[in-house]
This record gives C-alpha cells, sequence and structure tokens, in this order.
C-alpha cells in the first residue's frame, strides 16, 4: 500500500497534470440525461437535427453508425453508450455535435449525439477547476475539468481523448469478422 | 610633436573615427536605394557630400591613405552625379565593396593609429571603370577619325557597362580596356574590329536573354581574342586560324536569340515526345528482327517528323541530326535489312541526344546545354564517318545542308505525305485543362447522378408518371445523366498503355545492363485507368520489372537450362478490369521466392523474431519491410531493400492490395488490386433485417431460390452449403456476419446470392432484393476503413448511407477467420 504522502503526491501530480488541460475560453454545453457537459466551441463544427442512421456492423456498440452529411459520410457516437448511461429513445431534441477531432495527427470528423444542446457559455479562468481524481464513473482521461457556473456544475469533455486509444484503434483499424 | 599636441591629435582621431564609423554604417542604405532608383539625386549627392566631407576630415587627422582612397572614391561618384556614368549594379557593387574597406579601415584605425592600409586593388578598380569611359568619351569627339566599326564597338562597350547585371566586373573591365587599346594604337583591320563586335554583340545578348552558358562561352572567346591579339602584335603576324570550337558554338547557340514562340514550343516538346516514344518502341521491335522492314519504315517516319518539326520553330540541331538519321536509315531500306550493322544503336543514342537537347534547350535546363551540344556534336561527326563507310557514297552526301537529298522523289512524297497526316493527327490531341476544374466536373456530375436518382425513384413521381409526358422527360433526363457518367469517368481515364510503354524500355536497359535475354510481353494495355491511379502506379511497377530481372530470372543461360527453362527469361504484365477493381499482374519465370530464405534474411535483419512461425503469405510479405534484401550486393538496379517498400506505399496510398503467388524455381506472380475508387458502381439492394446492403453487380453471378434438397449443413465445420450446377458452394449469413437481427432465418423464403471474386465462389444469403441501380462510391472515412467486408459507402436514393460489401475483402476476411454460427444467435431470431 501507498504511504499517505504517496496518494497525496499522486492526487497532485494528477491535479497538475489536468489543471493544464482546461483552458478558458468558450464552451457549447449539452446535456445527457441529467448531466451537463461542455465541449470546446473550436472544436465544434456545426449542430445538426437527428438525421437517419445507418448501422455499421462489427463496430463498438456506442459507434451508432454513419449518417450523410450533406454528401459526406461521417460517423456517429452515441455518447449516453459512451458512458453507460441508460439508453433512452431519440427525442425531438435529440441532435447531433458535429466535432473535428484530433487522432494520430490527423484531423478526424464526427458526430455526437447528445440529447439536447443547451447554450454556449464563456468561462473564465476562476471558474474552471481539475477534474476530480477519484468518485466519478468517468475515466478522467477524457475530462479537461470541470466548470462551476453559477450554480451549474459542467463536466469539460476532452473530445480527442474521448475515444480512448485502445478504442479509437479499434475503430478506425482492422476489426476481424469474429 | 609634443605631448599635448599628440594627445590632441589622438583625442580629434577618436571623434573622426567614431563620426566616421556611424556615418559610413548608415550609408549602405542609401547605396541600395540608389541601386534601386538610379535617377535618386537626392540618395547620390548624400553620399557624395559624405565622402567629400571624409576625405576632408580624414587629412585633417592625419590619416592621408584613407583620405586618397577617399577621394578616389568621390571621383568616380562625381561623374555618377555629372551623368557620365550611370549608377549601375556594378558600380554601386564597386562602391559598396569600398564602402565597406572604409568602414574596415575605420575600425582598424580605432586599434591601431598608424596602420596604413592597401586601397590599391579598389583604386584600380576605380581607375579603370573611370578610364572607359574617358576613352569613350575621347574617341567620341575624335569620331570622324575612326572607321565607323570602331563607333559601334565602342557603343557596345559603353551599353555593357550599362546593363544592370552583375558581371565578374574587373576582369571584364580590364579586358574592355585591352581590346580597346589594341584597337586605338593598332592599325589591326577590319578583321579584327569586326570580330571584337561580334564578342561585344554575343556578351550583351546573352547577358540579356540570361542565357550563362552562352555567356561563358563568349567570355572565353573574349579571352582567346585577347590573346590572340598579343600574340599578334609581339610576333607581328596573326595566330594561326585554329578551329575555333568556341566561336562555332557560340554560331549554334546564336540562333537561339530568337524568340522561341512559347506556344510551338509546347507543341513541338509534346510532339517530339511522341515521336521519340514511338522511335524507341520500334527501334526494340527491330531489334528483336532486323529484317522487318516495316519497323525501319516507322522510325524513318519518326525522325522525318521529327526534322520537320523541328525546323517549324528553327531548332537547327535536332533538324540537322534526325536529317544525318534519315540518311543512314535510307541506306539501311535499300538493303533492306539491318543485319550487321548497329543502326539500332546509333539510333538510340540519337533519341537520347535529342532528348537532352530539348531539355537543355527547350525546357530550362541549362546545366546540360554544354553536354548536350558536345554529345550531339560527336554524334554527327561519327555518324558521318560511319555512312561514309557503310553505305554508297553517291547516294548520300551527309553534309549537306538539311534539304531534300537524294533518296527517290516518290518516297519523300510518300514519306511526307504520311508525315503530314501525322502531324495533323498529333497536333489536334490534347487540350490543357486546369486538373481541379476537371475533378469538380467529375464530383458534379457524380452529385447530379444521386439526384436524378433520387428524382427518379420519388414515391410521388412514380405514381403520377407512367406513360405521361412527365415520365417521358424523365427518362430523358436519365439517359443524359448515364451519359455524362460515361464521360466524367472517360475524362479522367487514360490507357495503361503510356504506363507500360515505359516499362519497355527499362526492360531493355536492364537486361543489357546486367547482360540477361528477356522476352517481355504486356497484355491489356487499353485498359483504362483514373489519371491519379496511372500516376501513382507507375513507380511501383518500374520497381518491380527491375527487381523481376535482377532477382527474379535466374543469372546465367546455363542456370535455366539446368532447370529446363528456355534460355531466354519470360517477363510479363497484364492490367484488367474485374470486380469493380483494376488488377496488374507482373509475372516472371525465373526462380520463385524461397520462403525459407526469406525467413532466414528477416531473422537475421531483426525483423522477426528468430523462433517465429509464418504462414506461406506472411513470409512472403516479408519483402515488402523496409530494408528487406537477400540481394548479395547492391547494384544501381536493385538490392538495397527499398523498392517494394516504395511498392506497398504507394499501393496502400491507392487504397490497394498486393498478393504474392510463386513458386520456388518456377516464377513468381505480383498481383495488384485497386479499387476503382471513382467508379460510379452498378450494384443491388438487398435487404437484410430492417438494412439495406449495395453488393456490386460485377461480382453477382446469379440470383436463386433455394431448395431444400440442394442445402446442406456440416456439423464438424458448422458451414452451410448448397448446391450450384453440381458443385458445392458455402453458404453464409448476411445476419450472421454482420450481427443483423431480423434477418430471414429459413432459407427457403430468402434469397441466395451467387457471388464471384477472383475465381472465388460462394453464395450469400439475404432476405430478398430491391433494386439495381447505379451508386456513387463514397468514402466511408478514416474511423471506418477496417470494416470487414465492406469497402465503401454510398448515398441512397432517400438520402440515407448504404453500405458497399466487396466481396473480395468479405472472402479475404472470411478466409482469414472462421465463421461461427452460434446456436445463440440463432435462437435470438
Amino acid at each position: 500500500m501507498k504511504g499517505v504522502n504517496d496518494v497525496s503526491t499522486a492526487e497532485q501530480l494528477s491535479t497538475d497534470s489536468a489543471m493544464a488541460k482546461a483552458q478558458p475560453g468558450k464552451y457549447l454545453t449539452f446535456r445527457l440525461s441529467s448531466e451537463d457537459y461542455g465541449l470546446e466551441i473550436l472544436k465544434v463544427q456545426e449542430i445538426i437535427g437527428m438525421l437517419p442512421v445507418t448501422r455499421v456492423p462489427k463496430m463498438p456498440n456506442f459507434v451508432r453508425g454513419i449518417v450523410n452529411l450533406r454528401g459526406k459520410l461521417i460517423p456517429v457516437i452515441d455518447m449516453r453508450v459512451k458512458f453507460e448511461m441508460t439508453v433512452q429513445e431519440d427525442t425531438e431534441k435529440t441532435c447531433i455535435i458535429v466535432v473535428q477531432f484530433n487522432y494520430k495527427n490527423q484531423n478526424l470528423t464526427m458526430g455526437v449525439i447528445v440529447d439536447n444542446v443547451s447554450e454556449v457559455l464563456d468561462i473564465q479562468q476562476g471558474q474552471l477547476e481539475p477534474p476530480p481524481s477519484i468518485g466519478t464513473h468517468l475515466d478522467t482521461d477524457f475530462i479537461l475539468g470541470i466548470g462551476k457556473i453559477n450554480d451549474k456544475v459542467l463536466i469539460l469533455l476532452d473530445i480527442d481523448h474521448v475515444l480512448t486509444g485502445k478504442e479509437a484503434t479499434e475503430v478506425i483499424n482492422n476489426v476481424s469478422l469474429e | 610633436m609634443s605631448e599635448n599636441d599628440i594627445e590632441f591629435l589622438e583625442e580629434i582621431q577618436n571623434d573622426f573615427l567614431q563620426e566616421a564609423s556611424d556615418l559610413v554604417s548608415s550609408i549602405e542604405s542609401n547605396f541600395l536605394e540608389l541601386e534601386k532608383n538610379p535617377s535618386a539625386r537626392s540618395e547620390l549627392e548624400k553620399i557624395l557630400r559624405l565622402f567629400h566631407n571624409l576625405k576632408g576630415s580624414a587629412a585633417a587627422v592625419g590619416f592621408k591613405h584613407l583620405s586618397d582612397f577617399c577621394h578616389h572614391i568621390e571621383n568616380l561618384l562625381v561623374k555618377i552625379h555629372d551623368g557620365e556614368l550611370n549608377a549601375t549594379s556594378q558600380i554601386i557593387e564597386l562602391l559598396l565593396k569600398c564602402t565597406d574597406e572604409v568602414a574596415k579601415s575605420l575600425e582598424s584605425l580605432k586599434s591601431d593609429r598608424h596602420l596604413i592600409q592597401d586601397f590599391s586593388e579598389f583604386i584600380n578598380e576605380i581607375e579603370k571603370t573611370l578610364q572607359i569611359k574617358t576613352t569613350c568619351n575621347c574617341l567620341f569627339e575624335e569620331k570622324s577619325v575612326f572607321l565607323p566599326d570602331m563607333v559601334v564597338l565602342v557603343k557596345k562597350m559603353m551599353a555593357l557597362m550599362n546593363i544592370n547585371k552583375i558581371f565578374p566586373s574587373c576582369n571584364f573591365l580590364s579586358s574592355q580596356l585591352k581590346v580597346l587599346h589594341f584597337l586605338l594604337q593598332n592599325d589591326l583591320g577590319d578583321k579584327y574590329i569586326k570580330k571584337a563586335i561580334y564578342i561585344f554583340d554575343c556578351i550583351e545578348t546573352s547577358n540579356s536573354a540570361d542565357q550563362k552558358a552562352e555567356y561563358q562561352l563568349a567570355m572565353n572567346l573574349l579571352k582567346k581574342y585577347i590573346s590572340n591579339v598579343e600574340n599578334y602584335l609581339q610576333e607581328g603576324q596573326p595566330k594561326k586560324e585554329e578551329s575555333n570550337e568556341d566561336e562555332e558554338n557560340l554560331a549554334l547557340f546564336a540562333n537561339e536569340i530568337q524568340e522561341f514562340d512559347q506556344s510551338l514550343t509546347q507543341d513541338f516538346i509534346a510532339d517530339a515526345d511522341d515521336q521519340l516514344e514511338l522511335i524507341d518502341n520500334h527501334l526494340i521491335s527491330l531489334e528483336r528482327d532486323p529484317n522487318n522492314m516495316e519497323d525501319i519504315d516507322s522510325i524513318f517516319r519518326g525522325y522525318h517528323t521529327l526534322k520537320g518539326a523541328s525546323a517549324i520553330i528553327h531548332f537547327k540541331e535536332i533538324e540537322s541530326l534526325a536529317h544525318k538519321v534519315e540518311t543512314v536509315l535510307e541506306g539501311i531500306r535499300a538493303k533492306k535489312s539491318c543485319e550487321g550493322t548497329d543502326v539500332v544503336g546509333l539510333c538510340l543514342q540519337s533519341t537520347s541526344i535529342i532528348k537532352s537537347l530539348i531539355e537543355s534547350k527547350l525546357m530550362g535546363k541549362r546545366e546540360n546545354l554544354e553536354e548536350s551540344i558536345a554529345n550531339y556534336k560527336n554524334f554527327i561527326q561519327q555518324i558521318s564517318g560511319d555512312t561514309k563507310s557503310n553505305i554508297n557514297p553517291t547516294n548520300l552526301e551527309p553534309d549537306k545542308s538539311p534539304e531534300d537529298t537524294s533518296a527517290t522523289k516518290e518516297e519523300r512524297e510518300q514519306a511526307d505525305g504520311n508525315d503530314v497526316k501525322k502531324q495533323e493527327v498529333l497536333l489536334r490531341e490534347p487540350i490543357k485543362v486546369d486538373a481541379d476544374r476537371v475533378d469538380r466536373l467529375v464530383d458534379l456530375i457524380g452529385e447530379l447522378v444521386i439526384a436524378e436518382t433520387m428524382l427518379s425513384q420519388a414515391p410521388e413521381l412514380i405514381q403520377i408518371s407512367t406513360g405521361t409526358n412527365l415520365s417521358k422527360n424523365l427518362d430523358r433526363i436519365n439517359k443524359i445523366t448515364r451519359s455524362l457518367q460515361e464521360m466524367g469517368l472517360a475524362i479522367r481515364m487514360v490507357p495503361i498503355r503510356h504506363t507500360f510503354k515505359k516499362m519497355t524500355r527499362i526492360v531493355r536497359d536492364v537486361s543489357k545492363k546486367l547482360n540477361k535475354e528477356i522476352d517481355y510481353y504486356v497484355l491489356g494495355e487499353e485498359t483504362e485507368i483514373d489519371r491519379t491511379i496511372a500516376d501513382k502506379i507507375g513507380d511501383p511497377l518500374v520497381h518491380m520489372v527491375r527487381n523481376a530481372i535482377d532477382h527474379g530470372i535466374e543469372k546465367t543461360k546455363e542456370d535455366r537450362a539446368k532447370k529446363g527453362k528456355s534460355e531466354v527469361g519470360r517477363v510479363s504484365l497484364r492490367a484488367f478490369h474485374k470486380g469493380g477493381n483494376i488488377w496488374i499482374e507482373i509475372e516472371d519465370d525465373g526462380r520463385g521466392l524461397d520462403k525459407n530464405a526469406l525467413i532466414d534474411k528477416a531473422t537475421e535483419k531483426g525483423i522477426i523474431r528468430s523462433n517465429a512461425v509464418l504462414s506461406d503469405k506472411e513470409a512472403y510479405h516479408l519483402i515488402f519491410a523496409p530494408g528487406f534484401s537477400t540481394a548479395e550486393k547492391i547494384t544501381d538496379v536493385s538490392g538495397r531493400g527499398v523498392g517494394m517498400d516504395v511498392v506497398r506505399k504507394n499501393i496502400e496510398e491507392l487504397r490497394g492490395s498486393i498478393d504474392i503467388e510463386t513458386i520456388k524455381g518456377e516464377g513468381t506472380i505480383f498481383r495488384i488490386r485497386i479499387p476503382n475508387t471513382l467508379a460510379i458502381i452498378e450494384g443491388m439492394v438487398v435487404v437484410v433485417g430492417n438494412e439495406r446492403y449495395v453488393i456490386p453487380t460485377q461480382s453477382i453471378l446469379m440470383a436463386i431460390k433455394p431448395e431444400k434438397n440442394r442445402l446442406y449443413f456440416s456439423s464438424g465445420t458448422k458451414q452451410e452449403m448448397f448446391d450450384y450446377h453440381g458443385k458445392t458452394l458455402p453458404l453464409f449469413r448476411l445476419s450472421h456476419l454482420y450481427s443483423i437481427y431480423g434477418g430471414e432465418q429459413d432459407p427457403l423464403n430468402a434469397i441466395i446470392l451467387i457471388v464471384e471474386d477472383n475465381g472465388k465462389r460462394l453464395g450469400i444469403l439475404v432476405d430478398r432484393i430491391l433494386n439495381q441501380q447505379q451508386f456513387v462510391i463514397k468514402n466511408l472515412g478514416e474511423m471506418m476503413n477496417g470494416v470487414p467486408g465492406i469497402s465503401g459507402g454510398t448515398i441512397m436514393p432517400d438520402g440515407t448511407v448504404g453500405l458497399i460489401l466487396d466481396v473480395g475483402l468479405l472472402i479475404q476476411n472470411l478466409i482469414l477467420s472462421e465463421v461461427k454460427m452460434t446456436a445463440s444467435f440463432q435462437n435470438a431470431a
């Protein structure tokens, strides 16, 4: 077992590195279940209403499929499934946030299905906090930080890491028919 | 001097040096401003004032030499100020250099007051610059006394001084002076003056057209001229007129001074390219069969066309070269055979020379110009010598100017007639279009296809339309759209012939180099491939062909004989369309790949672990590893292990794949598959459950309704099978392969599609077939590139996304992994 000191240093380290991640700026906020999330606005390409999604076989279950975005085919990810929340039917408020993210120095476009989209918030440095290192059911790898606006708590997502390394590889590379 | 005086002197010297340094460092910008704008008097005056002051102050504090130098600089500046000299780049350069010297000396004086710097070099240069001008000026005053030619010469020399380019100034200036002196002090006669004029003319024009090689030659000539005259003056008689190479070369270049019409040149380059290719090909065929007069005729026509085309743009070298070769060929034609002569070698040499002449003269590769011309001249000499000995001299006079010689008039006319037609055809061929525009055009056509399909399949329309005018018009639109599609594809397609033709020459060169006899076969030249594919596939093919000859074919004929093979090695290149892909196969009947040798080498190089077990396929694919080679030594043909890596990379970029089939001792086949990415494919829409897939029609053999007694199940391999015309084929359920819910479970209620890829057949079970139509293949994006069996996506008529099944990929995946049909899945339905 690590000593008390070790734990705090580890915490320190993770908070330090996590502190570095969240930057003040504009974030697009949206809802999943009863939780509020935020995405860096610069990574958001557009927001569209739900489109018919074609399922692609042999993809991880959080990949719902592909949609036709004005002639370009982009994959869409079900955020609820990804975060292992209870799956619900799409409502008329359900929409797709089209984001651009970075994977191995490539710029990829992807759609994220969310319950609804709220607003764009300008988050100041003082409203940013590092992500909690323990006590969440989320892997803190893809959390940039926590934003506290008035009474609202926003979980700020790092879209580049939402697909963790292993999953991204799975999705992007060859998946055999097993 | 007294102590006080010395101290005082030092003090004022310090002040001077300090101030002077500052002033001098700021003056550079004035010079540059003056260079940009030679008539900027304010700048000039500033500079003049500076040096004037420097001169005075330096003298006042006892720096005599510096003062003297500044005096000279001032003189030069005054002349410029008075308009007697122009502020050319040359002169500015000189002035800047002098200013630098002044700055340097100021610095060194700071540390050593008694330093005496030697400015003589610069003073000399300044003097020379001034002198020419004075001499020239004097000349003009005494104009009447001198020959008009002298005046021309002097004018030229003055013009050269005013040219705004940077020459190696000092040498040139002194040469000019020398020439002037000779001519002024001695009565050398007309010839010498004329020659001098000619030389300076060449210098001027080569400079104005920025032709460095010619300029160099002209300068050499000038040097020779000067030494000749010196000699003459010393020994009282002119030097023997040796064959003046440089002069001849210059004369050749002088032709260039004509401006080639840009567009004519472009046409010529393209034409010449075609002709040279043609000639090359026929030469290689002629080599195999020296008695083939048709080849000779074709080659003759080629040179004749070249001659004509080069005459149009006044490219005299190619004209005379082609003419000389024609002469040789005539003799061959008369003899009806070229056995015993090295005509082929000669002609190949000539095509190389022509190519390099074109490159260096017309395409701006100036560095090779001298070499090209030298080769050209050697060749001409050689060919003149040869023709004299080989062929009846009364028939031919190789040194006549490029006009019709003694061949029978009919033959000439016929040849001319054919060539005129040929030239016309050639000239009609290409037009240049911006590649981007073509791409956008094709994209738009693709979108039109989709939109048209959506329109014609819209449920509202289908109800109204049958039989009415509306439906007729829709049909018309459909037809036109299809035609547009074809045209769109055609625009971007080029026959693979061009790429293959390059190989022909390479095969010949490499086989000659390695001393192996090779028979080269090409199949499917007319196969059309997309422009971008043609670009990318060239390099890999070159590597593979070279490898085939170098590594594949056995080293010696004996080696081959021992194995019972013919002495002549066989390399073939095949291309064809199949299943929405382009296939290119390279086959050789050489040594084949040795799996063990490959594994050993790879282990040695650390590419695989020492006890790794590899399948055949994996072992063969080792050759694609970068740096991998089993060659004993590196030649300039191959051996570094780079080639196959390049091949793999390029093919990957084309989203294709490469397969190796080899039998040790017998030969190897490389099969490259490249998807027709641009394709608008024809596909069948099939339904499984609530999902739809598109299967390319090309892959479908037929669709059958399964019969109970023709269905089997092998519990051992858990594989469903069915009977088809006596053959048993495996059956796969799409619903199982892709975990689709709701699919039809009873085969008897479903449809089997018999598909084929590369000879392998299997059946795919689907619920039903919807329809058949054309689809535009769309990239699925990076994230989905690896979905097994799916090669791309498309947009269905209702706007949703459809997945395109690729039978080949599917089969690959099925072979690599077993499909387990779990009982649980069957229950889930």
